[in-house]
């Protein structure tokens, strides 16, 4: 360094980069006053993106995972109403069947076989419900009615058991073509063969509502209440007593499979509880992913503030000091 | 006679103080100029006259070398950062940072997202068609991405070509600049002026290529650079160095389809670590093309190539067949190892998924490979396609193959790799910056101070007052003499 000399330059240099980056400063500041958040990123994650990139990704998946519990819940409220209506309906015929059919007064015989054939085709139309324009008990033939009408149901069943001479192989035959694949399955069941698949309650549960028309125990009900129906039919020729015995069979064994209903809509009201479980887990995760997010990118407004008047400060005395070192020169004083 | 003695003396010293005004103007009127060697007068007693006197031996230009030789490798060692840091911004934005919904994290995230929401209507059509959607914006944010690295590597490569003539011509210059200064030199005259512009000249230099130089005879001076190459020694280097017009993932200096460096025609190694370039713009702008966007490339393609194989397989998809193409394809074929340089270019869904090619959205449902659609309610493949994203899967290359990473870990982490080499880069060039600064100032220091000319000139005018005063006298004594 010269002892006898300092360029004019040299100080000029400074003070201007000195106002160049205290200026830069200001700006940076008075945006992360008025926005809350960093200015720079980048800096403030210092290279390591992974935990933001994890946290943005789970906000996203977690409001498509929102999405899919809204839509499963829906579903599987429907299911359970479905199911509901199916088991009381069941037990109303039940019951009717067990007290009127026990009467041996001929003449009443067609209505009560007239009241199973209207039961019959709720039953049948209750299987056949859909939900949001979904059906719910067809597998993942979603867009097709799971069964055929009761009366197609009827006329096939009563082919399946013309041979049938007393009650009781009535219903051996029935049973027969019940639990036959190439029968009730193949024929009045239209939906598809693979049940659907477990819905995703998120990254790592799933529900699984795979419950179709082809189930044993709703098969079962089907099957006595369309056997109710087909006690007065003329090709059977059953005289009143085998009549009303048909009816009280079918309503005692109706009341037997209503009772196996009810594990069927446990199951269903299990998982509409897991549902709402993860529901509540989702919201929960959803704000608390928020604000960690909001948390790891935010500026304490307090801090800026400081800051920002520290650097006017600074930025005012520089520039009363640039003023008056332009007035120390040997210049104004010749 | 004495009083002639004294007359001319005096004439002496009235040239002295004129030719030190002249030199305290000079120094005045340059004051603001960066890069001026403040002028001196060098008198000195004249000692070839019996008379006394005082003698002019010439103006020097007063300049520090060694902070100028310093300032010039700080100078250069900062343009080399800032280039290097600009890339990696670039490269950074390329890729997007996570808060960004256009980055590519954010589109793999999108695609996973409406994945989900497909599967829990498989038999909306217009879920699988946003599925399919978002899989194509993935698709382009890899197209995008790596167009945009090739646009870098080209600019890198033209930016060459412009330095390469730059410092042709300049070495041109100094030459022609060495021999005026030896001519005026060898005349006596004053060559201060040209000594500016060749220190300026050779300043422009050493920001492309750090360069020492060293003195010759008469005022010559030659120029090496820092690793020892020749580049002017009383003859100036030619630079060379082919252009391409445009620069593809295929292309490279290994294999032999980009230029390198050559001086007098003999081959110059231009990598960052072995190379003979070991600051300073053109090194910056080799490393770019040859090394830094080579790297990107790559990653991007490694990224890829792993998507596109967590989708070709029949474990993930049954009704493909082995080697047909997923999901996602090299350009609707299937992907093949021995491709995957300029992967991230070509890569685009499966041309059966897309209607806009005539492609079926069911397909997404219903399998690739499907010829009919099957059951409505199906949502098996896409659970299968959700899996296939989030599962951990080991990447075959690149540099993060053998850990498992999910896709959105995957992504992640490259973005990071090169979110950390900006955050290195930018270390180095605020080291590099205040090197600069400081010398900068020390050597602004060195400049002209008008306090201090402003006294020489006072003093100056005092001198001259003095001598006429002298004169006057002398010529009152002559006077007096004739008189007689």
């Amino acid at each position: 360094m010269n002892a006898t000399s300092i360029g004019d330059l040299a100080q000029s240099f400074l003070l201007r980069h000195r106002n160049t980056a205290l200026k830069q400063d200001m700006a940076r500041l008075t945006q992360e006053l008025a926005t809350g958040q960093v200015a720079d990123t980048r800096q403030a994650l210092a290279g390591n993106y992974s935990y933001l990139t994890e946290l943005e990704r789970n906000l996203d998946v977690l409001a498509g995972y929102k999405t899919s519990l809204t839509e499963a819940g829906i579903f599987a409220a429907n299911t359970q109403t479905a199911l509901a209506r199916f088991q009381d309906v069941g037990a109303d015929l039940a019951n009717s069947l067990v007290v009127s059919g026990g009467s041996t007064v001929g003449a009443q015989a067609n209505d009560i076989a007239a009241e199973a054939r209207t039961a019959l085709s709720v039953l049948v139309g209750t299987l056949n419900t859909r939900s949001a324009g979904r059906a719910l008990f067809g597998g993942t033939a979603t867009d097709r009615s799971p069964l055929a009408s009761a009366n197609v149901l009827l006329s096939d069943l009563k082919n399946a058991v013309s041979g049938a001479t007393t009650p009781d192989e009535m219903f051996a035959s029935a049973t027969a073509w019940f639990d036959d694949p190439a029968g009730f399955d193949a024929v009045i069941y239209q939906g598809a063969a693979k049940t659907l698949s477990p819905v995703r309650l998120s990254d790592s549960e799933s529900a699984a509502l795979d419950t179709t028309a082809t189930e044993p125990r709703l098969k079962e009900m089907l099957k006595f209440a369309s056997l109710a129906a087909l006690a007065d039919d003329p090709s059977l020729g059953f005289d009143a007593l085998q009549q009303s015995d048909v009816f009280l069979t079918a309503g005692t064994s109706l009341l037997g499979a209503r009772d196996n209903l009810t594990a069927l809509r446990s199951r269903i009201g299990f998982v509409e509880a897991q549902i709402d479980r993860a529901t509540v887990r989702n919201t929960t995760e959803l704000t608390s992913t928020g604000f960690e997010r909001d948390a790891l990118l935010s500026v304490d407004p307090y801090e800026a503030a400081t800051r920002l008047e520290e650097v006017q400060f600074q930025l005012q005395s520089l520039y009363s000091v640039t003023a008056r070192m332009s007035q120390l020169s040997l210049v104004n004083f010749l | 006679m004495s009083i002639s003695g004294a007359l001319s003396s005096a004439l002496q010293g009235l040239r002295a103080a004129s030719v030190g005004s002249e030199v305290v103007a000079t120094n005045l009127s340059n004051a603001l100029t960066p890069g001026y060697g403040v002028r001196a007068l060098n008198l000195s007693s004249d000692a070839t006259s019996t008379n006394g006197g005082v003698r002019i031996d010439g103006i020097s230009r007063q300049v520090n070398l060694s902070l100028v030789n310093d300032k010039r490798l700080a100078d250069a060692g900062q343009a080399h950062s800032n280039a290097i840091v600009d890339i990696y911004t670039k490269i950074e934005n390329l890729l997007g940072t996570p808060d960004n919904p256009a980055s590519l994290s954010a589109r793999v995230a999108d695609l996973e997202t409406s994945l989900i929401t497909a599967a829990s209507r498989p038999d909306a059509p217009e879920r699988l068609a946003a599925a399919v959607s978002s899989a194509k914006s993935l698709a382009a944010g890899f197209g995008a991405a790596s167009d945009g690295i090739q646009a870098a590597r080209t600019d890198a490569d033209s930016t060459i070509a412009l330095h390469v003539t730059q410092l042709n011509k300049a070495l041109k210059q100094v030459k022609a600049l060495n021999t005026q200064i030896t001519k005026s030199q060898v005349q006596n005259n004053n060559s201060t002026a040209l000594l500016d512009q060749r220190q300026r000249l050779i300043d422009e230099i050493s920001v492309i290529v750090p360069v020492r130089t060293m003195a010759r005879d008469n005022g010559q001076v030659a120029i090496y650079s820092l690793a020892g190459a020749t580049l002017l020694d009383g003859r100036a280097a030619e630079i060379g160095f082919e252009r391409s017009a445009i620069v593809t993932p295929y292309l490279s200096k290994e294999n032999g389809t980009l230029s390198g460096l050559t001086i007098n025609g003999i081959e110059v190694r231009t990598g960052s670590v072995t190379g003979a370039l070991p600051s300073g713009l053109m090194a910056a702008q080799f490393a770019i093309r040859d090394e830094i966007t080579v790297e990107a490339q790559s990653e991007l393609d490694a990224l890829a190539r792993d998507l596109i194989e967590r989708f070709q397989t029949p474990s993930v998809d049954p009704s493909l067949g082995i080697g047909e193409g997923g999901l996602l394809t090299d350009d609707d074929q299937p992907f093949i190892a021995a491709n995957e340089l300029g992967l991230a270019a070509r890569i685009s869904v499966n041309s059966a998924l897309d209607p806009d090619r005539g492609g079926e959205v069911w397909r997404l449902r219903d399998g690739i490979g499907a010829v009919s659609p099957g059951d409505v309610g199906d949502a098996r493949l896409l659970n299968a396609f959700s899996s296939a994203l989030a599962s951990g899967r080991s990447a075959v290359s690149g540099l993060f193959s053998g850990g498992s990473y999910s896709a959105i870990a995957l992504t992640g982490t490259v973005a990071a790799h090169f979110g950390t080499g900006r955050q290195d880069a930018e270390r180095s060039l605020s080291f590099n910056a205040a090197q600069a600064n400081e010398l900068t100032e020390r050597l602004l220091g060195e400049g002209v101070d008008s306090d201090q000319e402003l006294q020489k000139l006072l003093t100056i005018e005092q001198v001259f007052a003095a001598n006429a005063r002298m004169i006057q006298a002398v010529d009152e004594m002559m006077q007096t003499l004739l008189r007689i």
